[in-house]
């Protein structure tokens, strides 16, 4: 048994370095339909591959794009999502005002993105004035933006139909107070997390019929204080299957998984910043749309050297 | 072995829905490395503002010596940053603090352009400065301390458990409005010894300029005792201000020098 388990490891491990379909290896029941979730966070701007410093030749939104297009050509169901912090890093972000970001996202097909602290760093109004160049939605379930410029700019929740999977996503952002100037977020209102996730993946999960729920958050992965993290929503909510993560730049080499209050696992990814990787989270569902086998791949982004 | 997996099939078996309770075996993570040549889409999309981008941002301001990183409870980066800008204002502030999180990149050996200062610095955060009397200093020491470092100039620190020294290798204290003078040391919750003494005694006249970032004194990374502070604006942002040290100097440099120090009792 174990001896199998190793030779299976070493052959899809040989697969990952010919191409980038570690989970093909895997996939040994047909009937399983195939899910496939990418996911950035924190990408700051960061249009170029590091030219120097310890992420040399890492990175870089055309070469991202070519890897989501070869994922894409497996022909499985893909969803690509951002946990926010798009803005800010860059001089593209100084110059343009995250105008480049949202264009190039959009051409890559990003489907999702929720709001980080940094994407207000041109006020309200800097990031309104951005949105045309967007055609995906920003979703974040905890800000009220009712009383401010982007009230019918953002959805508090979005269901995604994959292939017959119905993907419920919300969004959770960061306290901004202390953290972003009160003239930037404006009359935006922070509302409690763990209250809005118990609320929004409940309504996915059990009024809407979702059949995996996703939530995109920028609170950050964990902290030594009391401050809420993504380990401590995962811990106090229900009904969430994965925490896609931002803020604190983590890079995770697998997700992490920490119990709910219904003691069932809830899957944390975070994949550092800049566009150094992409998360790969392969879901693998029967019939029933009842998950029943889970790959996960952290890829990192190299430039070709000719 | 078997026994295990029948009692787990039969547990799925009588869930009667979807249980998300499946099985996440570990050995189905991996990581991987791609190289890919760029999607000449994006590129070509890209192009136009890279020229509008490039055209700015490459000039060479400087040359650096050395690699200057962030970090605690010191870092090249920090000292580097927060030493510049008290040069640039030692006639009006006493200190500068800054914040580690707003350090953005690292400055690489070699020449420093435009654009490297733009990724150190993106944010438009303006120089201002505000003044502290002694306890809000010390206060501002402790959340040093906390947040096991940040980024500070013009004064040494260390600690020992509960005792906290400000030692006065550069800082000046104002009596008035024009004396200056140096404080030899002072101390805070030292127990008993002399220098709480001068601590006391010197709270009600003194005040400590602090140079930084408007970010901060409006009420950024929890500095609470920046709040509800007349600030001077300087009419310099953060950024203008590494950018017109580099120019001016040519070659920079940075050093640790022991600025904050944290003993352990033995």
């Amino acid at each position: 048994m174990n001896s199998r388990r190793e030779f299976i490891k070493r052959a899809a491990l040989g697969t990952a370095a010919m191409s980038i379909i570690p989970s093909k290896a895997f996939s040994n029941t047909s009937e399983l339909k195939q899910l496939t979730i990418l996911h950035t966070n924190d990408m700051h701007s960061h249009i170029h591959p590091f030219e120097s410093g310890r992420n040399k030749g890492v990175g870089g939104i055309a070469q991202r794009a070519t890897i989501i297009k070869q994922i894409r050509d497996e022909g499985n169901q893909v969803l690509l999502l951002d946990a926010g912090d798009i803005f800010q890093g860059t001089p593209y972000f100084n110059i343009y005002g995250g105008e480049l970001e949202f264009k190039l996202m959009s051409e890559m097909g990003y489907d999702a993105s929720t709001i980080g602290n940094h994407d207000f760093d041109n006020g309200l109004d800097g990031l309104v004035r951005q949105l045309p160049h967007a055609k995906f939605p920003f979703i974040v379930s905890n800000y009220d933006f009712s009383d401010t410029l982007m009230d019918d700019n953002y959805l508090k929740y979005k269901v995604f139909n994959r292939g017959g999977i119905k993907i419920g996503i919300f969004g959770i952002g960061i306290e901004l107070e202390g953290l972003v100037p009160k003239k930037l977020y404006g009359n935006t209102l922070y509302q409690n997390p763990i209250d809005k996730s118990n609320y929004y993946s409940d309504l996915l999960k059990n009024s809407l019929g979702c059949d995996l729920i996703i939530c995109l958050s920028h609170l950050g992965f964990k902290y030594n204080t009391k401050k809420v993290s993504d380990k401590m929503l995962a811990s106090q909510t229900k009904n969430i299957d994965l925490i896609i993560g931002g803020h604190t730049h983590t890079f995770l080499n697998k997700p992490v998984i920490v119990e709910n209050l219904e003691g069932k696992n809830v899957q944390i990814a975070q994949v550092g910043y800049a566009g150094i990787n992409i998360g790969r989270i392969d879901y693998f569902l029967n019939q029933k749309m009842c998950v029943k086998k889970i790959n996960s791949t952290a890829i990192f982004v190299k430039k070709k050297t000719k | 072995m078997k026994l295990r997996l029948h009692i787990i099939y039969i547990t799925a078996i009588l869930l009667s829905a979807c249980s998300t309770q499946f099985i996440i075996d570990s050995k189905q993570n991996s990581i991987i490395s791609v190289s890919a040549i760029p999607d000449s889409l994006i590129t070509s999309i890209i192009n136009p503002y890279k020229t509008g981008i490039d055209s700015v941002m490459n000039e060479v301001l400087c040359v650096s010596e050395i690699e200057m990183t962030k970090g605690r409870p010191e870092s090249l980066l920090g000292n580097f940053v927060t030493d510049l800008c008290l040069e640039q204002y030692s006639d009006i502030a006493d200190i500068c603090v800054m914040n580690n999180g707003g350090l953005r990149s690292t400055l690489s050996k070699g020449k420093i352009t435009r654009g490297n200062i733009y990724e150190l610095m993106p944010f438009e955060n303006e120089l201002v400065i505000l003044e502290l009397n002694t306890l809000e200093l010390f206060d501002l020491i402790e959340y040093i301390f906390l947040r096991e470092g940040e980024p500070f100039s013009g004064l040494s620190v260390y600690s020992i458990d509960s005792c906290m020294v400000l030692s006065s290798r550069n800082i000046l204290y104002r009596q008035g409005d024009s004396v200056l003078m140096s404080v030899p040391i002072i101390a805070s919750s030292c127990g008993g010894e002399e220098e709480v003494y001068i601590v006391s005694k010197i709270e009600e006249t003194y005040k400590i300029r602090v140079l930084t970032s408007d970010y901060l004194a409006n009420g950024g990374d929890k500095m609470s005792f920046f709040n509800n502070k007349n600030q001077l604006k300087v009419g310099l942002k953060i950024r203008d201000a590494i950018i017109n040290y580099c120019k001016s100097e040519q070659t920079i440099s940075s050093k640790l020098d022991g600025r904050i120090t944290k003993y352990q009792n033995e």
